[in-house]
């Protein structure tokens, strides 16, 4: 029943649309009035576009999902490294920890925080299905571009861990880099321990608690 | 040849009623669809059938304004009393 609640709406206005326009096709001498052309109006073009464009609205928002993201086969041993029972492995203990929302995992880190980032990713998402379905995958997946300091100080930026941490503070030019993008969190070799799945046969694994 | 406009008119909703209501089915199942295809579905199938019955749709009543022209009576300017 939750599952159905945020396509109710959608589901509401498709139905909606439905009973008008077999309604104007069952009675088709309802047009010969003005309220029945209204109707048909409203039927025929205004209900359509609105259950479309929320219908729509509705795809997009579940594109960000783990379990959307994870539906592809290829995509399976990196939400398995989400559960890899080791701290220092950067998603899982976000994922583990709920540093990010379970349900959103793959997109709140993998999206751009800039102007038209979200979209940029929806394009991305199409080339990752093209590339499933229509022509062959890379393996093993990588990154259009190195992974940018940007998507982790969009949660960091203003943290007491980050601002206030030893290492990031030894040297003033430090945070000055990491800031602008010129020192990588990731491959600099702080914190480079991601998703890891060539080692997945050999880590440890965390079961969470029912 | 009222009739015949009218069985036209019949015909075409009926036609565009058919698309529309394929699209929106379409559109429905691929909600229920948890599957990066469903999106493009949705798109493909479900959009462009309701699109086509929406043009249907509007084809149909621009081609027929001559009917209603006629229907309605005589011009509306034509019709105000001159004092």
């Amino acid at each position: 029943m939750r599952e159905l609640l945020p396509i109710a709406p959608v589901l509401a206005v498709l139905a909606i649309t439905t009973v008008v326009v077999a309604l104007v096709v069952l009675r088709p001498g309802l047009t010969a009035v003005r309220g029945g052309k209204i109707l048909a109006f409203f039927g025929f073009l205004i209900f359509p576009v609105v259950a479309a464009m929320l219908g729509f609205e509705s795809h997009v928002e579940r594109s960000k999902e783990t379990s959307f993201c994870l539906g592809c086969h290829i995509m399976a041993p990196y939400g398995k490294s989400l559960y890899v029972d080791d701290p220092s492995y950067i998603p899982a203990s976000h994922f583990q920890n709920a540093r990010v929302p379970r349900d959103q995992a793959c997109y709140t880190c993998h999206t751009d925080y800039s102007i038209y980032g979200g979209f940029r990713s929806k394009i991305r998402g199409l080339h990752h299905i093209y590339a499933q379905y229509l022509s062959s995958p890379q393996q093993p997946v990588k990154l259009y571009h190195p992974y940018n300091n940007r998507e982790c100080l969009h949660c960091h930026l203003g943290a007491r861990s980050f601002e206030q941490g030893a290492v990031h503070n030894a040297d003033p030019q430090t945070m000055i880099d990491i800031k602008s993008n010129k020192l990588s969190c990731v491959s600099s070799g702080c914190h480079e321990n991601v998703h890891d799945v060539s080692n997945a046969g050999h880590l440890k694994y965390w079961r969470p608690q029912q | 040849m009222m009739n015949s406009q009218n069985q036209l008119l019949g015909k075409r909703l009926r036609l565009a009623g058919g698309l529309i209501i394929s699209g929106l089915v379409v559109q429905a199942v691929s909600l229920f669809w948890n599957h990066p295809l469903s999106f493009i579905v949705f798109i493909s199938v479900g959009t462009l059938l309701l699109a086509a019955g929406i043009v249907t749709y509007l084809l149909t009543i621009v081609s027929l304004p001559q009917e209603d022209q006629q229907e309605s009576g005589p011009p509306i300017h034509k019709m105000s009393k001159t004092p």
